[in-house]
């Protein structure tokens, strides 16, 4: 049973039900794992508030000691908080317990690096292959040993703090309505949010692992009542982030809640001003809104593919300015390697101080474009095959069009785009359409779904056969 | 060592090698079962956990509270803190039982479990058993059902109850080697508060210096040698004697046990400390019974005549002694290895207690501690152990118990643990299988070496006979 260690690093991190795929025996393992790789090294060890983390927590503390590292017990914090203590207080690697936007009976952690982003896919590899062979623990007169500290949240708040001209946004008396979902950004985001001054009207900030106000996802669903309190309440700006308090979306004043890259592309805007223009980074995904903000912001945009690891190796091999993702993740890479609301959340308040503008105008500023998105069951054995089928066809079939095929499959027209995209973490594959207008949009929808359901039903078929 | 088929319960515990026996994973295996066992008595149970000052003690104590989370168990932690402090503050914080992790006055490479009730007894032989069946069978509870952490200085509530137990009017000279255990966190404080004029070693407790002293014997510290063996304390004697001390003490790793020194620089033997504390309690606190076990001397025998009292005696073991103070209503429970129970404060074992006690009988005695040693009874104590397989100790003991029975001049025969035989002159014959090795332990005791000597050759000729 020792020896069967079941749980694997996905796109981000390793993610599982607590304690039916992930149980304390996993985590002691992975400890002894991590720790074998890092050799002797301090090893920061923080967690989100989830029911299922303090249980994680010990049993991945006792691991890495056994493994003879030397474990600071940082508390329960806001994500972001974690990275940057890590990077500034030149600590080795920093394991983090977080079930960041899943339902709450899920819980995952999450092994970062000394410059605080998450680890490479050989250090990820190395880890599977020891904690499937368990490593012995060290010796009696060998372990490591655990110290805590209590200063990771605070010192991220003076981080965020510091960051920007604080003394220009307070003289806004800004009035902003915060949704911190009964995660862990409290109260560490509130703290950085009232460090500028702000009057806040605070949504679900009272941490509750069960999140009883609305689940620790981020989408526009979710935000009904953080809209109407910007609205009810003449807020300047209405703030919402996942569990964890890594993503960010944003609600501009007149109560409309932005799409993760809308407001990405935002964030990406006032970067590009602020370095006079530079390279952004985001997945192939995301709308192409932002290639009409970089045109007019003296911007390039490089695609990645999907999830944290990828778009920090893009954002590291471009020197890029900024990355983000329809997720809501904004990652500010000269500070932070993990997407970090606060960071956001002041280059935002910072910016809206500086120009004396409204956040609906920066909204208003962007064309519009029609998204269309739906997942398609398909085995995970299939996907492979699929794709490739896909792209032959497609190839074949538009010869005009643009391929991108790093993540699935992008066809890109000059009026809008397609992406066929076989998801991380499921048995389904994703259809996804883009143009700014809405029939074209619809139209490269249809088209991707009548070859997706064309290609599995041949491949269904071919396998079926050979299976009688 | 111990076959795989034997229980994990020794009697004090779970004991034995760091990475063999006593890892991470029987640690989380541990918690769970702890927690089902009273998760069947009410829906939330609550468990105070705590560690001596050995350097497995995080390791094994993070994976102990992450098996007790997952079993739906509320863990207060204690931190490091000698056993008796611990229970006691198990008790006072209305928790279901308390778990400390020590190995005890057993070498550094060793650690283990020691489980104490509220009223600071240890776990009774039934509930060992139920854990035992738990253990690798007991179930997680949901994720809307795991427990969380809170702390709690045990130490300090522990002082005030010694404090309050205790009064001594007389400055007396003491010298306490603390063994670099977790006495050393107490013992010192209270006496001191007591208005003693304390001289330390082995304070404060350090795992890694016990650790890398021990092995060489660079350091003269008492529970730095094998307890039972007194080869290290020397140190200790020849500071009495140059400090012209009134009494040395000596804890072991988790301050359960208390050694003395008299004012001489002699090391008193456990059974010439526990007459002389059973002599003290009969006399200023009346009471019809001393506890102890079937091992103890009969002086206690003489003293508890003197005051017209009685000795009730048990099996080996704490545990056994706790239960045997209860059923009697006995003043005093006390084994000659070094464990004390005052039943007006609690039923743990408590070598700081009794510590403070032993000054306060100074005070009572107006006599040099030496004086009080010589005027004991004089009684002939000798040991001895034969071979013996274990799967044959039954059929041994069985054989053993008839010959005795057969022996003139035998008052009583006892088979509470292995076979007891007391004679009218106050001599007395103990055969008893080990619980660790594959001996059969001989103990002898008689007013005159001749007799004594004469018994043990009688009972070593009965138990070689059994063996063949």
């Amino acid at each position: 049973m020792e020896g069967d260690w079941r749980p694997r690093f996905g796109s981000s991190g390793i993610r599982g039900f607590v304690t039916e795929e992930l149980a304390p025996n996993d985590a002691w393992f992975l400890g002894t794992s991590i720790a074998t790789v890092f050799k002797k090294s301090p090893i920061l060890l923080c967690s989100d508030n989830r029911t299922s983390s303090p249980l994680l927590v010990h049993a991945l503390a006792s691991g890495l000691v056994a493994g003879g590292a030397l474990v600071i017990l940082g508390g329960i914090v806001i994500t972001p908080a974690v990275s940057l203590y890590v990077r500034h207080h030149q600590i080795s690697t920093a394991v983090l317990v977080t079930g960041s936007h899943n339902s709450p009976q899920i819980n995952g952690v999450e092994v970062l690096a000394d410059d605080g982003a998450p680890v490479n896919r050989a250090i990820e590899q190395r880890i599977e292959e020891l904690a499937s062979n368990p490593p012995t623990p060290l010796p009696w007169d060998q372990q490591g040993t655990m110290t805590s500290v209590n200063d990771v949240g605070p010192f991220w708040v003076a981080q965020v703090n510091n960051l920007v001209n604080t003394s220009l946004i307070r003289r806004q008396n800004f009035r902003i309505a915060v949704d911190t979902c009964n995660g862990s950004a409290i109260p560490w985001l509130l703290n950085a949010i009232e460090g500028f001054g702000c009057q806040i009207l605070g949504i679900n900030t009272k941490q509750d692992p069960r999140f009883p106000g609305r689940s620790p996802n981020l989408t526009v669903e979710l935000l009904g009542e953080v809209s109407r309190t910007v609205q009810e309440n003449g807020c300047n700006l209405g703030v919402a982030v996942d569990g964890d308090g890594d993503r960010v979306f944003l609600i501009d004043e007149k109560g409309r809640i932005l799409q993760g890259d809308v407001s990405g592309t935002i964030f990406a805007r006032l970067e590009l001003e602020r370095h006079g223009g530079g390279t952004i980074v985001t997945p192939i995904n995301t709308s192409n809104v932002v290639e009409d903000m970089a045109r007019e912001f003296n911007g390039t945009i490089v695609y990645s593919r999907i999830g944290p690891p990828a778009i920090v190796a893009k954002i590291k091999a471009n020197n890029a300015i900024f990355g983000f993702e329809e997720s809501g993740k904004a990652i500010y890479p000269h500070l932070n390697y993990l997407s970090d609301c606060g960071l956001a959340t002041a280059h935002m308040l910072e910016y809206l101080a500086e120009n004396n503008v409204r956040l609906s105008s920066l909204v208003d500023a962007l064309p519009k474009y029609h998204q269309i998105k739906q997942s398609i069951d398909c085995p995970d054995a299939l996907k492979e095959v699929v794709v490739k089928h896909l792209i032959r066809v497609f190839k074949t079939d538009f010869p005009n069009a643009a391929f991108e095929t790093m993540d699935g499959l992008k066809v890109v027209f000059d009026d809008g785009w397609l992406l066929l995209r076989p998801s991380g973490t499921e048995p389904k594959f994703k259809v996804f359409s883009e143009s700014q207008y809405k029939p074209r949009a619809q139209a490269l929808f249809q088209i991707g779904l009548n070859y997706l359901n064309e290609t599995l039903r041949q491949h269904s078929k071919v396998k079926t056969k050979s299976g009688d | 060592m111990v076959p795989t088929t034997s229980p994990l319960f020794g009697s004090s515990g779970i004991r034995g090698l760091v990475n063999e026996l006593v890892t991470g994973p029987l640690a989380i295996r541990i918690g769970l079962a702890v927690a089902q066992l009273f998760r069947e008595e009410q829906s939330k149970p609550h468990i105070m956990v705590g560690h001596d000052h050995r350097t497995t003690g995080p390791m094994l104590t993070s994976a102990l509270i992450s098996g007790l989370l997952t079993g739906g168990s509320q863990v207060t932690m204690a931190g490091m803190a000698p056993t008796p402090a611990i229970a006691y503050a198990g008790g006072k914080q209305r928790t279901d039982a308390a778990i400390i992790v020590t190995a005890s006055h057993n070498p550094p490479e060793y650690n283990g479990f020691k489980f104490h009730n509220p009223d600071g007894a240890g776990f009774s032989a039934n509930q060992q058993a139920k854990i035992e069946s738990l253990i690798g069978s007991s179930k997680p509870v949901t994720w809307e059902e795991f427990g969380s952490t809170s702390s709690f200085e045990p130490i300090p509530i522990h002082i005030e109850a010694i404090e309050r137990a205790c009064t001594v009017n007389q400055q007396h000279r003491v010298i306490l080697d603390a063994a670099l255990g977790a006495g050393g966190l107490v013992t010192p404080l209270v006496l001191s508060k007591l208005d003693a004029k304390v001289t330390t070693i082995g304070v404060p407790p350090s795992g890694t210096e016990y650790a890398q002293n021990i092995p060489h014997s660079k350091i003269q510290s008492a529970a730095a040698a094998e307890w039972q063996h007194f080869v290290n304390l020397d140190n200790l004697s020849a500071l009495v004697r140059t400090k012209k001390a009134e009494v040395g003490f000596a804890h072991d790793g988790d301050a359960d046990r208390i050694l003395a020194v008299d004012d001489k620089g002699r090391i008193l033997a456990g059974d010439t400390l526990l007459a002389l504390v059973a002599d003290y309690y009969l006399a200023t606190r009346g009471g019809k019974v001393i506890a102890t076990t079937v091992s103890s001397s009969s002086v206690v025998d003489h003293i508890a005549k003197k005051h017209g009292a009685g000795v009730a005696r048990c099996r080996v073991g704490d545990v056994f002694v706790s239960n045997l103070v209860k059923e009697h209503n006995a003043v005093l429970g006390a084994e000659p290895s070094g464990p004390f129970i005052f039943p007006e404060v609690h039923y743990c074992p408590d070598g700081p207690l009794a510590a403070c006690k032993v000054l306060e009988l100074l005070d009572w005695a107006k006599r040099p501690l030496s004086t009080l040693v010589d005027d004991l009874p004089k009684m002939h104590l000798l040991r001895a152990s034969v071979k013996c397989p274990n799967d044959a100790k039954p059929a041994v003991m069985k054989h053993v118990a008839s010959i005795l029975d057969g022996w003139p001049e035998v008052e009583a025969v006892s088979q509470l643990d292995g076979v007891r035989a007391s004679f009218s002159d106050s001599s007395w014959v103990l055969i008893r299988p080990s619980g660790t090795e594959s001996v059969i332990r001989i103990t002898v005791e008689a007013q005159s070496a001749s007799r004594a000597k004469t018994l043990l050759k009688k009972a070593k000729h009965a138990t070689q006979k059994g063996i063949s």
